[in-house]
């Protein structure tokens, strides 16, 4: 087989719509935090119970937490510890300016994105029923 | 931006449920960099009170909240393994060994601060036993290391040995009369008066239980995520 790149060597497909959901959460999750962000600073538990609200957008919330550390890292958030009417201090989360200009590059990158794969998946669709009804004629 | 009131009272950590929970966070994320660890730990463990903050204050019981908000979090190995994926971490996932969950940590410490101390009495390898599980716990830092090797090597068999030879040496020569009263010389005892030798037998005494209870201590605040 040389010469031939490996199949799937880009995106493995594996079957299963559970795979396409991890796959589809896994790129687009900072994304949606740094969303919720742009509306205004949140404490990690407002935030994630924001993110969970959206049907199969968060599996296990505490896989969160390093995602926020690491765009906290990157610059993306910021983080400053605000007092609490009970309790300890809570860690509240901002979007930067960085992490505003990264959320309005993938918001036109997803619209791109999402009307070519909604036009490919409309055009199968087509597809599917114009198949279905030539083998409803032929028989 | 909507809030959630805590109860300052109520810090669910302590309830065995989520002590567990952060216990096994711990131990499954012991491969990661500790500051690392350390972070996770807080967070999740804020996250659990903001949690049964707001289950309580929508009438669910705390221990149920508490459950809840465990179930929700996921296993902890999932989110050592999202640490490990955002940290660009290579985590293996252990099974045996100390960093395996519930292994050292959980188990292998409490045991190694019993055979500091009492490891001599099981045939003399108990104690050096106790002292590799020291040096291999990652919880403990140089110096408390340093210290429950130390303090005392093979622990209290070796204040009995000690402390029986001290008592033994001294050798008392006998009585004799002269001029109506009666003197006993004594060799070989200790160089100082019995007040003096009183005290250093306490101090002798309590210092492994010292230094147990600062290796406790520093693993309960590790556990806890208080410690770096």
């Amino acid at each position: 087989m040389l010469g031939y790149a490996t199949p799937g060597t880009l995106c493995r497909m594996e079957p299963g719509a559970g795979n396409v959901a991890t796959q589809l959460r896994r790129g687009v999750l900072e994304h949606c935090v740094l969303a919720v962000l742009a509306r205004s600073p949140e404490y990690a538990f407002e935030l994630v119970r924001r993110l969970s609200a959206v049907d199969g957008l968060v599996t296990s919330e505490g896989t969160i937490y390093p995602l926020l550390s690491r765009l906290s890292r990157d610059g993306m958030v910021s983080t400053t510890w605000q007092p609490s009417d009970a309790g300890p201090p809570r860690k509240y989360y901002d979007l930067t300016a960085a992490g505003r200009r990264a959320l309005d590059a993938f918001v036109a990158e997803w619209s791109t994105f999402t009307e070519g794969v909604d036009d490919l998946l409309r055009q199968a669709g087509a597809a599917r029923a114009r198949g279905a009804r030539g083998d409803r004629r032929d028989r | 931006m909507t809030d959630v009131t805590v109860d300052p009272g109520a810090d669910p950590a302590t309830s065995p449920e989520v002590r567990d929970y952060l216990d096994r966070l711990r131990a499954e994320g012991r491969q990661l960099p500790p500051d690392r660890l350390d972070e996770v730990v807080y967070d999740v463990r804020s996250h659990v009170r903001d949690a049964v903050a707001a289950g309580t204050a929508a009438g669910l019981d705390p221990s149920l909240a508490a459950r809840n908000a465990l179930e929700r979090l996921g296993p902890p190995a999932e989110i050592v393994r999202a640490e490990a994926e955002q940290s660009g971490v290579t985590v293996t996932a252990p099974t045996v060994g100390p960093d395996a969950p519930g292994g050292l940590v959980r188990y292998g410490e409490p045991v190694a601060i019993f055979l500091l101390m009492f490891g001599g009495f099981v045939f003399l390898l108990g104690w050096p036993v106790g002292v590799c599980l020291l040096w291999m716990s990652r919880t403990w830092r140089l110096r408390e290391k340093l210290l429950g090797t130390f303090v005392w090597p093979f622990g209290y068999l070796s204040i009995l040995l000690v402390g029986g030879l001290v008592t033994t040496t001294e050798v008392c020569s006998g009585s004799s009369t002269s001029g109506g009263s009666n003197t006993t010389s004594c060799t070989g005892g200790p160089p100082y008066p019995d007040w003096v030798g009183g005290l250093i037998f306490v101090v002798v005494l309590v210092a492994p239980i010292l230094v147990a209870v600062a290796l406790w201590r520093r693993r309960q605040a590790v556990l806890d995520g208080r410690a770096t």
